[in-house]
């Protein structure tokens, strides 16, 4: 496993070395793109972007479908998410779900005890609901 | 009906099931009837997860 942690390591900074490689050689072309805006420094720094994410997304199914034999499912901002990750993420969600519920149950049936020992009291108090004043010492 | 009441649950002993079954058998129906519609929904979410699980191993 630390084979691999320094193997993506070094993956990923000869993507970086390689996009800011390529933001500071790379010729500017005579007309500049629109989306560089006519400047040429934003020119620069979209083409180390989309080459850097640019060999992300083609290192990272790459990486894993020779090292481990799987492809990623989604590949975002965030990173790669692979189908095993999700079936976890959903058993931790089903747990945590039955748990909540059972939670949310037991909280409703100690209302229903709360209520029926109320009525157990209000027994014991001889029925009495007539309300005494503030500050009544009976 | 105080017997299936206190099955299972962390609240309510025989005794007092008996009790809300006695002082308050509307409730007492309606906690019933909550342990259904959950169980219920435990099936459904099982059946969702077992989707999704086989899902997840037909795309590996």
């Amino acid at each position: 496993m630390p084979r691999t942690h320094t193997l993506v390591q070094l993956l990923v900074g000869a993507a970086l070395t390689l996009a800011l490689a390529a933001c500071v050689l790379l010729p500017l072309p005579d007309a500049l793109p629109a989306v560089a805006l006519g400047q040429p420094g934003l020119y620069r720094l979209e083409v180390a972007l989309s080459l850097f994410y640019g060999c992300l997304l083609i290192i990272t199914p790459a990486f894993s479908g020779l090292t481990t034999g799987r492809l990623p499912i989604e590949i975002s901002t965030r990173g790669a998410k692979f189908a095993e990750e999700t079936d976890q993420s959903a058993a931790l969600i089903k747990v945590r779900t039955e748990s909540l519920q059972r939670a949310a149950n037991d909280l409703t049936e100690a209302l229903f005890a709360a209520k029926l020992e109320i009525q157990r009291l209000r027994k014991c108090s001889g029925g009495d609901n007539a309300q005494r004043k503030v500050d009544s010492k009976s | 009906m105080a017997r299936r009441i206190a099955e299972n649950s962390n609240v309510f002993d025989f005794e007092t099931a008996l009790e809300l079954v006695l002082q308050m058998p509307a409730d007492a129906e309606k906690i019933l009837r909550m342990r259904e519609e959950s169980a219920k929904e435990e099936e459904e979410l099982d059946r969702a997860y077992e989707r999704l699980h086989q899902a997840a191993l037909e795309f590996r």
